[in-house]
C-alpha cells in the first residue's frame, strides 16, 4: 500500500513538467478562449473590452459571413478528402507491384508529403495566372480570373490541398497494401476471384483500417488549410471568392480584423465540428471497419 | 488499434485546441486600462531644450525601394544638420507592416517615436489612444501652415484639429497608351474629363481593336469619384466634424457611378483586376503589354512605370497622363488626396515628442518636400517646395509629374474634397469593393449594388464604433 502509493506519486512527479506544459500552452487558453468568447474587444489593443455575454455567440452564428465560410469550409473538405483518398489508393495500388523501380516511383508519389506549402501554393498560383498560366493558356479563363472568381477559386485552392494529401494518403494506403494477408489473398485467388472482384471485395474490406485513418486524418487536414488560401488569395478576397474557410476566418479575425471576441466564438465552433465529425466517424464508420490482424 | 483511436482523437483536439490557442494568445483581456490621449499635452521647444545631450527617437518608416532611399537621404542630412535630435531610421517597408507593428507594440510597448501611417487608418490611429494630436505643437511651436496645400492639410484635419502633418501624398490620374489613341482615332491631346467620355472611349478603343480599359478594383477611385462630385462618402462631414456612423453614399450619384462602370464592363470595354496581392498590377502591366489602353492608378506609380519604359521593353506604348476623370461634367469638388502623414506617438516623453516634431517638420520644410517630390513621384506640399528651382525643373523636363499637383490645388476645398475618415475604413474599402466585384458578376444591378456596399459598410462602422465603446 505504501509503496503503491510511492509509486503513483513518483508517477505524478515525473508527469508535472508535461502536465505543466500542456496547462501553460494547452489547456489555460482553451478554457481561456470561451472567456474571450463572451467578450467584445476593441478593434485596437490596450483599450476596454466590454462584457456581452452570450450575444456575440449568437450574433457570430447569425451572421452571413458565418454562414458563408461554414458552407465554403464543408465544399472544400467534400472535395478534398475523398479526391485525396482515392487519388492516393490508386497511386498506392499501381505502385503496390514487383517491378524494378517502382521505389522510384513510391518516392514521386509520397513526395508531396515534404514539399511546402508555400511552394505548393506559389507552383500552382503561376499555373492558374491569367496571363501567364498553363490553365488559361488550355483555355480555363474566366473573369475574373480563377483566384479572384467566386466560382472557380475554392475548387482551386482545393486542388492544391488535394495534391498536397495524396502523398500522405499514398503512404497510408501502400502500408495498408504491404500489410495485407497474403493468405487471404491467396485463397480468393484460388476460388476464383479476378482482379475487380479481388479488389473491392478483399483489398477494399481489408484496408478499411487504413481508409479509415485516412478519412478521420484527411479530414483534420482539410479543416487546417491555411497557406494555399493566405498566399493565393489573401484576407480581403477571401470572403468575395467563398474560401474564408472557418481556420482562415478565425486567422482573419484575430489578426486582419484584431478581434479575439469572434476568433473564440469561430474556433469554439471550429473545435465543436471536428469533435463531432470524429465522434461520428469513430461511431458509425469503425462498425464497418474490418481489423482483419486484431 | 487502439493507438490509432487515440491519435485521430489528439489529432482533433491539437487542432481544436491549436484554433482556441490562435484565439487566447493575442487577447487584450478585459481588465486592460484605458489610456487616454494626452489631451492637455505640450509640444513646445522648452522640452527639447531642457534635455542634456542628444535626443534619439525611432521612426518607423513605410516606403520601400527608391522612395525609401531617398527618405534615407533625407533622415542623415536632418541628422548632419544639428546636433540636438538624432533620428533611427526603421525600415518597415510597407503601409500594412507599420500598421501591423503599431498594433502589436500597443500590447507590449513596443512603440516608435514617428510612424508614416496611412491615411485609411486616421481614425484608428486617433482612437488607439497612443499618438499626439500634433495641433498641440503647431500651437506649442508657432508652426506656420500657410504654406501647405489646403486639402494635403485638411485629409489629416479631424474636427479643426490638424492630427497629423501630410507627408507622402499622392492622388489617382489616368495613364494611357497615346499610339493606342490615335490609331483609334482619338486625339491624344483630349483624354477624358469625364467618367462618361471615359466609357465612351473605352468603347471606341476597343472597337478600334485597341485594349479597352484596366480598370484596377480600388473603391479609392470612388470615392474621389464622389469627390469630384462634391459627394461624402460618409456621414458627419466625411466624419471631419464627428464620428462617422453611417455612409452617406447610397444616392443616385453613386448609383451613376456604379452604373457607368458596369456598363463598360458588360460591354467588355474594361476588364477588371484586384487592387491587393499579385493582381494588384495588372492595369498597369496590361497598358505595358497593349492589352489595355486606358487606366487608372496612383499618380505614386509615375516614376515606377516612366523607369519601365525607358528600359525600352515596351516599344508600342506612348505615355500619356492626365487628370482624373471627373464623375460629372463641370464638377463642383475636386479630387482627394491620398497617402500617408507623420504621426508622433503620445508614449514618448514630452523632449522625444518635441525631438519628433523637430523631424517632421524638417520633412515637411520646402527642401525637403521638394526633394522628396522629384525623388518619388508624391506632390510637394507647399507651394514654396512647387516654387523651388528642383521642382520647376522637372516640372519643365517632365510635365507628367505635375497632374497630381495641379489637381490637387485645383476645386474646391470642402468636406468632401477632403476624403473621409472612418473607423475600420479598409474593410469598408473591401465591401465596396465586393460590391462592385459582385455587379460586375452580373449578380446585382447597380443601384442593388450600391445598397448593397452601403448596408455591409454601415454594419462595419457600427460595429467598429460599437467595439470602441462610441457605438
Amino acid at each position: 500500500m505504501r509503496r503503491s502509493l510511492r509509486e503513483s506519486s513518483l508517477a505524478y512527479l515525473l508527469l508535472l513538467p508535461a502536465l505543466a506544459i500542456f496547462g501553460v500552452f494547452t489547456f489555460y487558453p482553451f478554457l481561456e478562449n470561451f472567456r474571450l468568447a463572451l467578450y467584445e474587444n476593441p478593434p485596437f489593443p490596450g483599450l476596454p473590452s466590454h462584457y456581452v455575454g452570450l450575444s456575440q455567440v449568437g450574433s457570430v452564428l447569425g451572421s452571413t459571413g458565418f454562414h458563408q465560410s461554414l458552407v465554403s469550409t464543408f465544399l472544400f473538405v467534400i472535395m478534398v478528402v475523398p479526391c485525396g483518398l482515392l487519388g492516393g489508393l490508386a497511386l498506392a495500388v499501381a505502385a503496390h507491384q514487383k517491378l524494378a523501380g517502382m521505389s522510384i516511383y513510391r518516392t514521386i508519389f509520397s513526395s508531396t508529403v515534404v514539399s511546402s506549402v508555400a511552394v505548393a501554393a506559389v507552383v500552382f498560383g503561376t499555373l492558374m495566372d491569367p496571363v501567364v498560366g498553363l490553365l488559361p493558356w488550355l483555355g480555363i479563363n474566366p473573369t475574373p480570373p480563377i483566384l479572384s472568381n467566386p466560382t472557380w477559386a475554392l475548387p482551386a485552392v482545393a486542388l492544391i490541398a488535394i495534391w498536397q494529401f495524396l502523398g500522405l494518403s499514398f503512404i497510408i494506403m501502400t502500408a495498408g497494401l504491404q500489410s495485407l494477408p497474403e493468405e487471404v489473398l491467396e485463397a480468393a485467388r484460388l476460388d476464383g476471384a479476378g482482379g475487380w472482384t479481388m479488389f473491392w471485395r478483399i483489398t477494399v474490406p481489408l484496408l478499411s483500417p487504413s481508409l479509415f485513418f485516412g478519412v478521420v486524418v484527411g479530414t483534420i487536414y482539410a479543416f487546417q488549410s491555411f497557406g494555399q488560401i493566405d498566399i493565393l488569395i489573401g484576407p480581403q478576397n477571401a470572403a468575395f471568392t467563398h474560401t474564408n474557410v472557418l481556420l482562415y476566418y478565425v486567422y482573419n479575425a484575430l489578426s486582419v480584423q484584431n478581434n479575439p471576441g469572434l476568433a473564440a466564438v469561430l474556433s469554439i465552433v471550429l473545435f465543436t465540428i471536428l469533435l463531432v465529425l470524429t465522434l461520428v466517424q469513430f461511431r458509425f464508420l469503425e462498425r464497418r471497419v474490418h481489423y482483419a490482424s486484431d | 488499434m487502439r493507438t490509432r483511436r487515440f491519435t485521430a482523437l489528439t489529432l482533433t483536439l491539437a487542432l481544436g485546441g491549436s484554433a482556441t490557442l490562435l484565439a487566447a494568445c493575442s487577447s487584450s483581456g478585459s481588465s486592460s486600462s484605458t489610456t487616454t490621449p494626452s489631451a492637455t499635452a505640450t509640444c513646445n521647444a522648452t522640452a527639447l531644450n531642457a534635455a542634456t545631450g542628444p535626443v534619439t527617437i525611432n521612426f518607423w518608416e513605410s516606403a520601400a525601394r527608391a522612395n525609401a532611399t531617398v527618405l534615407a537621404n533625407l533622415t542623415n542630412q536632418f541628422n548632419a544638420s544639428q546636433t540636438k535630435v538624432h533620428v533611427n531610421l526603421v525600415v518597415q517597408t510597407s503601409y500594412a507592416d507599420t500598421w501591423q507593428k503599431v498594433k502589436a507594440g500597443l500590447s507590449n510597448g513596443q512603440l516608435p517615436d514617428v510612424a508614416q501611417i496611412q491615411d485609411t487608418d486616421t481614425q484608428g490611429a486617433i482612437d488607439t489612444g497612443a499618438f499626439l494630436n500634433e495641433q498641440n505643437c503647431i500651437n506649442g511651436f508657432s508652426y506656420q501652415t500657410s504654406d501647405f496645400l489646403p486639402r494635403a492639410l485638411a485629409y489629416w484635419s479631424v474636427n479643426h484639429q490638424q492630427w497629423a502633418m501630410p507627408f507622402a501624398v499622392s492622388g489617382p490620374v489616368l495613364y494611357f497608351n497615346q499610339n493606342a489613341f490615335t490609331k483609334a482615332g482619338l486625339n491624344p491631346a483630349t483624354p477624358p474629363a469625364t467618367l462618361s467620355q471615359m466609357v465612351a472611349d473605352a468603347k471606341t478603343l476597343k472597337t478600334a481593336g485597341q485594349g479597352g480599359m484596366g480598370l484596377v478594383l480600388d473603391p479609392w477611385h470612388f470615392e474621389t469619384w464622389l469627390a469630384t462630385e462634391n459627394d461624402l462618402l460618409v456621414n458627419h462631414n466625411n466624419g471631419r466634424t464627428g464620428r462617422a456612423t453611417a455612409v452617406a453614399f447610397n444616392t443616385p450619384a453613386a448609383d451613376q457611378i456604379f452604373s457607368e462602370l458596369n456598363q463598360m464592363v458588360s460591354a467588355g470595354d474594361a476588364t477588371t483586376n484586384s487592387a491587393q496581392g499579385a493582381a494588384a498590377f495588372d492595369n498597369l502591366l496590361g497598358v505595358g503589354s497593349g492589352k489595355y489602353s486606358m487606366t487608372i492608378d496612383t499618380s505614386a506609380a509615375l516614376g515606377t512605370i516612366q523607369s519601365l519604359l525607358a528600359t525600352g521593353q515596351y516599344p508600342n506604348v506612348k505615355l500619356g497622363v492626365a487628370p482624373f476623370p471627373t464623375a460629372v461634367a463641370n464638377a463642383t469638388g475636386g479630387v482627394q488626396p491620398g497617402g500617408s502623414a507623420l504621426w508622433i506617438s503620445s508614449k514618448s516623453s514630452p523632449a522625444k515628442e518635441a525631438a519628433a516634431w523637430e523631424f517632421v517638420t524638417f520633412l515637411d520644410n520646402t527642401a525637403s518636400q521638394a526633394t522628396w517630390a522629384a525623388g518619388t513621384g508624391y506632390i510637394p506640399l507647399r507651394t514654396s517646395s512647387a516654387n523651388t528651382p528642383t521642382i520647376q525643373k522637372l516640372w519643365a523636363t517632365n510635365p507628367q509629374f505635375k497632374v497630381a499637383y495641379t489637381q490637387l490645388v485645383g476645386g474646391a476645398a470642402t468636406y468632401a474634397s477632403a476624403g473621409a475618415v472612418l473607423g475600420s475604413f479598409d474593410d469598408v474599402r473591401t465591401a465596396i469593393a465586393t460590391a462592385e466585384a459582385t455587379m460586375f458578376l452580373g449578380k446585382e444591378s447597380p443601384s442593388a449594388a450600391v445598397t448593397m456596399a452601403a448596408n455591409s459598410s454601415n454594419a462595419l462602422i457600427s460595429n467598429y464604433n460599437q467595439r470602441i465603446g462610441q457605438g
